[in-house]
């Protein structure tokens, strides 16, 4: 989890957000200072909120869906790469094989759709229209970082 | 919306709860009725299934615990349908509404189902998944039933917030 933790923030050390007044601090701050039973989703979006104070707003939230795609990418590729290593292990151990790559896969195919016309269903409740809506971005920012906290979650119990 | 119906209801067939005496969806009602603002209607999820492991009879065990769970699904699963059904007949009278007035806006309707079956793949796929962690272990039966209650149940309660939205 540390390890995952460092990993993340490097990445986003180097990752190049739309604004330099972004920083992903505030949200980090309220998931390191949850206890257990809250659920992390209070977090969301705090950084958007604090750096939209003096900034564009829309910029502000592009920058915090950036952090959660890449914070998504991340975990998804440490999960990818447990479920690879026991897709292996059976195959050693000439166990039946249980595809747990090819599953997992699947999963976060099916995932991604799923976000796509939740999302699509969003835009058409409102009034503009638009796929920049804010209540559409918000459906982005909120279902990406649920899907972070899953796989995180995973990632921690393996 | 029938497909989705059978489709969802489908999930939780292989075993009747006739045997759970434990089982009550007052558990969950109660729970969600006693939550402040600031709480998350999530944290309610699994309350009645986990009073029926306590109260019935080898309801810890394997088997006990699928049909507790089994019935809670089947609880948010009705719960989900109705939500469906109440949001699906918003949309398509907002859509008569703004075809009436000649207005090209995408249809909410159609929208909304192109929503539920992307849930229903994503929900099945995400479910096999975690049956993955357990290989052919005697887990996998109730993570797989938990993992439905709970995914039916946060669906439900989304849809269940939408239809709030005029």
């Amino acid at each position: 989890m540390r390890f995952l933790a460092l990993f993340t923030a490097l990445l986003l050390g180097s990752a190049a957000f739309a604004q330099d007044a972004f920083t992903p601090a505030a949200t980090e701050a309220c998931l390191a200072g949850l206890d257990r039973k809250t659920d992390k989703r209070v977090c969301v979006g705090a950084s958007a909120r604090q750096c939209g104070e003096t900034n564009d707003e829309a910029a502000c939230m592009a920058s915090e869906i950036a952090y959660w795609d890449i914070r998504l990418d991340v975990a998804y590729a440490l999960v990818l790469d447990r479920a690879k290593g026991k897709d292996d292990d059976a195959v050693h151990l000439n166990i039946k094989p249980r595809d747990q790559t090819g599953a997992l896969m699947a999963a976060q195919d099916s995932w991604h759709q799923y976000r796509t016309n939740t999302c699509a269903f969003e835009q058409t409740l409102w009034g503009s229209g638009l796929a920049d809506a804010p209540e559409v971005r918000a459906c982005h920012l909120y279902l990406t970082a649920e899907q972070v906290f899953y796989l995180e979650a995973v990632a921690s119990i393996e | 919306m029938w497909m989705i119906l059978a489709f969802s209801a489908g999930v939780a067939t292989g075993s009747s709860g006739s045997e759970v005496v434990g089982f009550d969806p007052v558990i969950t009602g109660r729970c969600l009725a006693a939550m402040s603002e600031d709480q998350s209607p999530r944290s309610c999820i699994g309350a009645s299934a986990e009073h029926c492991m306590e109260t019935t009879e080898g309801g810890w065990s394997t088997r006990g615990m699928s049909k507790c769970l089994d019935q809670e699904l089947q609880y948010w699963d009705a719960r989900l349908n109705a939500a469906y059904g109440k949001v699906r007949t918003m949309r398509k009278a907002t859509d008569k509404e703004m075809s009436d007035i000649g207005s090209s806006a995408p249809s909410q309707a159609e929208a909304l189902l192109a929503m539920q079956r992307a849930w229903i793949a994503y929900r099945d796929a995400t479910c096999d998944y975690e049956r993955s962690h357990w290989g052919g272990g005697s887990g996998g039966g109730p993570a797989t039933v938990s993992c439905h209650m709970y995914m039916t149940a946060e669906q439900a309660l989304f849809l269940e917030a939408d239809a709030i939205v005029e």
